[in-house]
């Protein structure tokens, strides 16, 4: 069992690094702490392999894991940067430009901000990772109805202080960004 | 908002596309990574267990605390202390508050505050939750008579504590009866209601909308449409109209005019802001309309660009694609 793993280990790690470097690079303020959670995450994944499920279910969990080491990291806990110079300059690269373009994209930026970790993370998971309400109630240890209602009252206070903050425009419609090109 | 559009806004923010992945794992610090991680050699600073440890005060609710979900999780790492007195160990301050401002009294897991006097200083309503254990800051503002009775705009700073397991319930408010039933502002006994969760952390700032007395502008956020069906102009488009199309039309229905100057950013990607320092530019008759909005009871504010765009910045596109008269 020992020796298969690391080959365990490395398929879930090659199946879901892009994933996780993105979730993270998408949450933290810069590349260094983006790799302390990249880097924390798939330790943590590497010591309870036990725990991992099999299949698509993986990145879920470690969606999961993340969040929770994102959590801690953002109180101030100790960082793990010995012998990681390398991966950290890779992270950088996804920092290179900053998402938040034009007027308008920065005070929404702000309000997001401003928002509950909670709202941030329902909403983010939604648009940023694409998950469905299972897979984010999956990943967040919560029940599909919890994730409803939560989401549903996380979209009306992003509507709400956007709506506050400025971005203002007729309230049947708001803002409605055009697509990016993605 | 809708939810395709709360959605779309968020994408927006994203550093790394949606869809993309972050990073290759054959990229060599990937592979690094990867080695330092099943050589053993990178460990994280402390054990994650099944449970995320918290801020040292956390603890003192035992295990059980800890087991709850992530928001009351996050809730408390906020750095929100849970007084004895919100426990419901029965050693708390009073449930109920009464004057003649505002009355307030619990209802199952919620406080229900009336509102009985509107133009009352706001703190005093703040007093009044304050003597219940919350920190409530209502602000109760002129609005739009379609937004009347409405929250306009909430800010938490904490969040709301879970009890027993159970989802809180959120805020909400409404104008009321007595008895509950939805009413019009003016009427006898027809009081702005607030209701409150009991659990409640840290600072809830909100502003509800009340009618506007005679010469008085409706608060910035409490501003509607002025075109769709109950607005002053309901019937009459003014969006990608000129200035000096819209005007005349206005002034005939007794309505006076301001102007809001609107911002777009480049490539016009949907939305608008409105930069403070630019609203003293005189508007030209050949300026672009996108949106008439309420702004007194006797005044609609147009919003203005002084160049034609590809699409409505209001609207992201087309009005018809967005309201549905």
């Amino acid at each position: 069992m020992d020796s298969e793993r690391p080959a365990a280990f490395e398929a879930v790690y090659r199946q879901t690094y892009g994933q996780i470097t993105a979730y993270a690079a998408r949450r933290c303020d810069s590349p260094q702490d983006a790799a302390d959670v990249v880097a924390e995450t798939f330790a943590i994944a590497w010591r309870r392999m036990d725990e991992l499920p099999p299949g698509d279910e993986a990145v879920l969990w470690l969606y999961g894991v993340a969040r929770k080491v994102l959590a801690n990291h953002l109180r101030g806990e100790a960082r793990r940067r010995a012998h990681r110079a390398e991966f950290d300059a890779g992270m950088a690269d996804l920092y290179a430009a900053s998402p938040d373009r034009g007027i308008e994209l920065k005070v929404i930026a702000e309000v997001f901000r401003s928002l509950p970790d909670d709202d941030r993370e329902l909403l983010s998971l939604v648009a940023w990772e694409g998950l469905d309400r299972r897979q984010i109630a999956t990943a967040l240890g919560l029940s599909r109805n919890a994730v409803r209602v939560r989401l549903h009252r996380a979209r009306r206070r992003f509507s709400r202080a956007l709506t506050e903050a400025g971005i203002r425009s007729t309230p049947e419609c708001r803002l409605v960004p055009a697509e990016r090109s993605l | 908002m809708s939810t395709d559009e709360i959605d779309a806004t968020t994408r927006l923010l994203a550093r790394v596309e949606p869809g993309k992945p972050g990073g290759d794992p054959s990229a060599p610090e990937a592979r690094a990574l990867l080695v330092l991680i099943t050589a053993g050699d990178f460990g994280p600073a402390e054990e994650h267990g099944g449970a995320v440890p918290g801020p040292r005060r956390v603890r003192r609710y035992g295990p059980q605390r800890l087991l709850l979900g992530l928001v009351a999780v996050a809730v408390l790492a906020a750095g929100v202390v849970v007084g004895p007195s919100l426990l419901g160990n029965g050693l708390g301050p009073a449930t109920s508050y009464a004057s003649s401002d505002i009355d307030i009294r619990r209802e199952a897991d919620l406080y229900v505050a009336r509102i009985k006097n509107p133009y009352a200083d706001h703190q005093r309503y703040r007093e009044a939750f304050g003597t219940l254990g919350l920190d409530v800051d209502v602000r109760v503002v002129p609005a739009a008579p379609r937004k009347v009775g409405q929250e306009l705009s909430v800010g938490v700073h904490g969040g709301v504590r879970e009890s027993s397991g159970r989802t809180p319930e959120w805020l909400s408010s409404g104008m009321e009866e007595p008895d509950g039933t939805p009413c019009m502002a003016g009427q006898d006994g027809c009081y702005l209601v607030l209701r409150v969760p009991v659990g409640l952390t840290g600072q809830l700032v909100v502003r509800l909308g009340r009618p506007a007395r005679a010469g008085e502008v409706y608060d910035e956020a409490g501003v509607t449409t002025a075109t769709t069906a109950g607005g002053t102009l309901a019937g009459y488009r003014v969006d990608e109209k000129t200035v000096g199309e819209v005007v005349p039309e206005i002034e005939k229905r007794g309505l006076k005019i301001t102007y809001l100057i609107a911002t777009v950013a480049p490539e016009n990607p949907g939305g608008y802001g409105m930069d403070p320092d630019k609203q003293d530019t005189p508007v030209g008759k050949d300026w672009i309309v996108w949106e008439a909005e309420e702004s007194a009871p006797d005044t609609v504010r147009l919003i203005v660009t002084d160049e034609r765009y590809d699409k409505n910045p209001v609207y992201g596109g087309p009005r018809d694609t967005v309201v549905k008269d």
